[in-house]
């Protein structure tokens, strides 16, 4: 029982440490990567879940997190990177160590957050869903500090990952949820791709500080 | 009476293996890098030669230079040797075990480092100040990242002695844990500061273009040059036994018991191998880092080892 | 007999006294050597510092600690009167502070305004950016007891009060309060040590640093007690006690030096100085011891309080709540921080002024130190030897006074151990040396220095030109950029300006205008007030009645 939760941790844990090193990427080229290994490793989590909890549904998770997250997400994000040109480096709204400081802050209010809520729960679930929230809001944090649209989308595709890391922690979720879970990511790409592509056909550019500018002067 | 010779014993075969395998480590570590890049490279024994000929070298001393020339790489390498001989290598319990507390390690790699700092401002000039600011520069983030990475240690193993923490490690069974994962990482990101591997100096030749470890050194020469290079190969092995002590702490020796010596030996000599493999495979797939970078580098592997603490007060069952 | 009415002056030693009074000879006996000794305000400084750490009452305590501010403001004043006025404003500050804490009962409000008092008079943060001002305005003898002793008695009152006076209220939050004021010392200082041009600013920043890791190591002190853990207790207590101790020889040691390296060469300014080694090699070698101790390298004096301090934080991160856990581990990282700064700070001073080649031509000239002067520093130097080497001995001695403030404690014997490392450090040299000896070449010879190949500089530059060598601007520039940006303000002043000095002169203008409105009142005006406060006084006094 301890190997599993042991494993179950260690991929939680890579998972939280490529989201985190999200945070110090400036080159999109490595944030997509970052994403890539953080949809692998989720999908091995998977199936570690599958095995342990005996779900068959878990294995089906990996499966589609791996052929969806883990390799056409990442080819599509690089193709758009290429069409659009977009590989200079991205800029952050604030400095790096900044950033870096906020995130630790963050992951210490997901402990503290998880901690007194689940005091009757075992200890090392507790550990795992501390994980699952951290990744959630440095997912969020990546969001709000990136410039450039395209790296505020791989902060939301790794917030999706932190929500369905928590969802196969659980024992006896449903199946209907992973799958729409998994389509609505899908849909969220398309409908984001088509957005791009009238921003980028409109301003010629991608980067969003210009409009920020202008929106601030309006108020 | 017997334990105490044979930790004696034991004590006088870690002093000699380490001082003897240093260069053979560096020299590794060299050969494997040009495998890996397809080329023959030079022979492992290189750096006995460098020594060599360094040895019988005469030694000049610049004229703008004090008379303090010479205590600067008497310091730095005398530091060094005492922190190698601290850090357990094939078995755990040896004469040294209770000074090696982790606090003095650190307090001896800060002596090394304040003494070669020291020699690259002796002679006045830019390239010795220049690599001498940096130095400090990485100094200081490497420095509280080893003192968080610490406090997991102290922790999990009730004690701050090298020696404890390597017992403790290999007696409980701690298994896999996201604290000492992210602890790994961040103490790795310091060891490769502190050698001055890539991503953070250029160790390859003697150049002194990275401006941090050969522009401190560069005025110096002859005996004096060979204490330094001598203390550069100790540092690498010291910090590969660190690592290989706290965190492969498998089939450790003990001290007075003579059996579990050959076990041990072997046991260090593969953890080595394995260490030497990955370290020149990373540095020959990244290139070395801005200067400006290397902080960012370090403050992230701090804040890693931050969290690995707060992970280690979670999984602990503590209450608000 | 001098004192109040009717009561007098009591006198009293106890451990803490001796220890403190112990800490404070050596150094009065250094600055008296070294120049010190014809002013009369000097003595009235140091009579004012006897007096207060003897003190057995209140009232006593306060004239003492009066009578010491004031002299030492009448010897700033006469070394430069710049940073005379904020001096002054600070000493009254702590004045008026610590007269009402001392007749309020034991309480809250007692600790906390004995801790702006204090406080303020040792340089804790945020009130401490007096102290590089006005540390380095008097002669060096003045400077080295202001730094090495006001501080102390200071933070003498400051440990009297909260572990013994003020200890039945004593709360876990106190220590809280103790531990961040502590660390933001220790960070503010050591990043402004690194960086400052003028070496006594420099000592002076350095001070602010060590008196931050004495508050840490009370601060812990103070919670454990209050919380009832005797191990940590004993382990903080020994730790601050020892870095004070230790930071009352290496510090007027090396503000001694400072003032001598002006006397011989004109200028204090560390951009200005350079290759002093060679002239004054008797300074240069105390220095350097005195630097060991300021950057806290092992086999100094200055590693064994660092060593606890660390243990102690270590110690209080292993137990607690999750929030306590969390800011001890912060503050590990912190006193990391502070650490290395330190180090980088100490070796800047020593390699940039002491090693290198001259700047000037008044440092190329500069001509070693006196019999007096090197007397005070050696005695100082001497002393150092048996904190630096037999440090578990030294805490033996300061048991006495742990036991007095933490009368619960326990004090395990000291890790880390001096001799022995010096004993292997013997052999590994012995085992160099003959290796050299035996196969390599003897003697040494003179050449030009390689510096990539440039060459020897033009006659007409004997030291070659002085822009080509590293400036103290210059070694410490990667620190500003990565560091100093993100905590200091933007023209690299101190943050505590900004945010705390400059907000309470806009209060104190504000009063100033208000006092001169209230003193240019019209007759009308006057009348008025008078009306108003007789109508108030007899509406209280109705209401009371009627109540």
């Amino acid at each position: 029982m301890s190997l599993t939760f042991s494993l179950a941790h260690l991929m939680g844990g890579i998972i939280l440490l490529c989201g985190y090193s999200l945070l110090s990427q400036r080159r999109l080229a490595a944030m997509i990567m970052l994403y890539q290994m953080q949809a692998c490793v989720l999908a091995l989590a998977a199936f570690w879940q599958g095995y342990a909890q005996g779900e068959i549904n878990l294995y089906l998770t990996g499966i589609i997190t791996v052929a969806l997250k883990g390799l056409l997400l990442p080819a599509g994000l690089r193709e758009i990177v290429l069409r659009f040109n977009l590989v200079r480096a991205v800029e952050s709204a604030m400095p790096m160590a900044m950033s870096l400081i906020l995130g630790v802050g963050l992951i210490g209010i997901a402990v503290l957050v998880v901690l007194p809520s689940t005091m009757s729960a075992v200890s090392l679930t507790r550990e795992d869903l501390a994980i699952a929230l951290s990744v959630v809001l440095l997912g969020l944090l990546v969001m709000v500090t990136r410039r450039s649209a395209l790296a505020q989308i791989i902060g939301f595709l790794s917030t999706e990952n932190g929500l369905v890391l928590a969802a196969i922690g659980m024992p006896g979720m449903p199946f209907v949820a992973e799958f729409s879970v998994a389509l609505l990511v899908l849909l969220a790409f398309l409908v984001v791709g088509i957005f791009l592509l009238r921003i980028r056909e409109h301003f010629d550019t991608l980067d969003v500080t210009g409009i920020e500018a202008i929106e601030r002067r309006g108020r | 009476m017997l334990g105490f010779a044979l930790s004696l014993i034991a004590t006088l075969l870690h002093a000699a293996f380490i001082f003897a395998a240093a260069p053979l480590l560096m020299g590794l570590v060299g050969k494997i890098r040009a495998w890996a890049l397809g080329r023959r490279g030079a022979p492992v024994w290189q750096p006995y030669l460098l020594l060599y000929k360094l040895l019988r070298k005469s030694t000049l001393v610049p004229e703008t230079a004090t008379e303090l020339f010479a205590v600067w790489p008497v310091a730095a390498f005398l530091a060094i040797s005492l922190a190698a001989l601290l850090v357990p290598s094939f078995c755990t319990g040896m004469l040294t075990a209770d000074l090696s507390d982790f606090i003095t390690l650190i307090g001896l790699f800060a002596l090394a480092r304040a003494a070669t700092v020291l020699g690259g401002l002796e002679t006045g000039f830019g390239f010795g100040g220049a690599g001498a600011g940096r130095e400090i520069l990485f100094s200081i983030f490497a420095e509280a990242a080893l003192l968080v990475v610490l406090l997991g240690f102290v922790l999990l193993a009730h004690g701050a002695t090298v020696d404890g923490i390597a017992v403790a490690f290999a007696t409980q069974h701690i298994g896999i844990s996201v604290s000492l994962g992210f602890a790994l990482a961040a103490l790795l990101a310091v060891a490769l500061t502190e050698t001055g591997r890539i991503p953070t100096d250029n160790p390859s030749g003697h150049l002194e273009l990275a401006m941090v470890h050969e522009a401190m050194v560069l005025e110096y020469s002859g005996r004096f040059l060979l204490l330094f290079e001598y203390a550069a190969m100790l540092r690498l092995l010291l910090w590969m036994d660190l690592i290989g002590t706290i965190f492969l702490p498998f089939f450790m020796a003990r001290a007075d018991d003579v059996l579990s010596w050959p076990l041990g030996l072997l046991c260090w000599v593969v953890k080595l191998g394995l260490m030497v493999v990955i370290l020149s495979l990373f540095e020959i797939s990244t290139a070395k880092m801005r200067v400006f970078r290397v902080p960012e580098f370090l403050g992230a592997s701090m804040l890693l080892g931050f969290l690995a603490g707060v992970f280690l007060f979670v999984a602990a069952r503590i209450g608000l | 007999m001098v004192g109040l009415p009717g009561q007098g002056m009591h006198l009293q030693l106890d451990a803490l006294s001796l220890l403190f009074l112990g800490l404070l000879a050596p150094q009065i006996v250094a600055s008296a050597v070294a120049g010190m000794r014809g002013s009369v305000t000097f003595w009235a400084f140091v009579l004012g510092m006897v007096l207060a750490l003897a003190a057995a009452d209140a009232f006593t305590l306060i004239f003492g600690f009066e009578l010491m501010s004031a002299a030492s403001w009448l010897l700033v004043l006469r070394g430069d009167a710049r940073p005379a006025t904020f001096y002054v404003t600070m000493a009254v500050f702590s004045g008026a502070c610590l007269i009402p804490a001392v007749f309020l009962p034991a309480s809250s409000v007692a600790f906390l305004l004995i801790l702006l008092g204090a406080g303020a008079k040792a340089g804790l943060a945020p009130l401490h950016s007096w102290l590089p001002k006005a540390h380095p305005a008097p002669p060096a003898g003045v400077s080295a007891l202001m730094s090495g002793g006001m501080v102390k008695v200071a933070l003498y009152v400051l440990i009297r009060y909260a572990f013994i006076i003020l200890a039945p209220a004593q709360q876990p939050w106190w220590g809280v309060v103790l531990i961040v004021a502590g660390l933001g010392s220790v960070l503010i200082g050591a990043l402004r040590a690194m960086l400052e041009l003028e070496l006594k600013t420099v000592l002076a920043c350095s001070t602010v640093e060590h008196v931050g890791l004495i508050a840490v190591g009370l601060g812990v002190a103070l919670r454990a007690k209050a919380m009832g853990d005797p191990i940590l207790a004993g382990l903080a207590l020994q730790a601050a006690l020892l870095c004070a101790v230790a930071h009352g020889l290496f510090k007027p040691l090396l503000f001694l030096g400072a003032g001598e390296v002006k006397h011989a060469v004109g200028t204090s300014s560390l951009n200005w100085l350079g290759g002093l080694m060679r002239g004054m090699p008797r300074l240069g070698g105390l220095m350097l011891l005195g630097a060991a101790g300021m950057a806290a390298l092992p086999l100094g004096p200055g590693f064994a309080p660092e060593f606890l301090l660390l243990h102690a934080v270590i110690g209080a991160a292993a137990t607690g709540g999750i929030l306590a856990r969390i800011g001890f581990t912060a503050s590990l990282a912190l006193l990391g921080l502070g650490a290395a700064l330190a180090l980088g700070a100490a070796v800047r001073l020593i390699g940039i002024g002491f090693l290198g080649r001259p700047r000037t031509l008044q440092a190329a000239a500069a001509e070693d130190i006196g019999r007096g002067p090197l007397f005070a520093m050696g005695l100082l130097a001497v002393l150092m030897l048996p904190v630096a080497l037999l440090p578990g001995l030294v805490l033996q001695l300061l048991t006495p006074v742990v036991m007095e403030l933490a009368p619960a404690a326990q004090t395990p014997p000291l890790a880390y151990v001096p001799v022995p490392l010096l004993l292997l450090g013997f052999l590994v040299l012995a085992a160099a040396g003959f290796v050299l000896q035996r196969w390599g070449v003897r003697g040494t010879r003179a050449a030009p220095s390689w510096n990539g190949g440039f060459g020897a500089p033009p006659p007409w530059l004997p030291f070659g030109d002085p822009l080509t060598q590293p400036s103290a601007t210059g070694f410490a520039e990667p620190v500003a950029r990565a560091i100093g940006q993100g905590l200091l303000t933007r023209d690299m002043a101190d943050p505590a300006e900004e945010w705390v000095v400059a907000p309470l002169l806009r209060v104190h203008l504000k009063g100033v205008r208000l006092a001169e409105r209230i003193r240019r009142a019209t007759i009308r005006e006057r009348l008025a007030f008078v009306f108003v406060a007789l109508v108030l006084f007899l509406l209280a006094l109705g209401l009371g009645e009627g109540g």
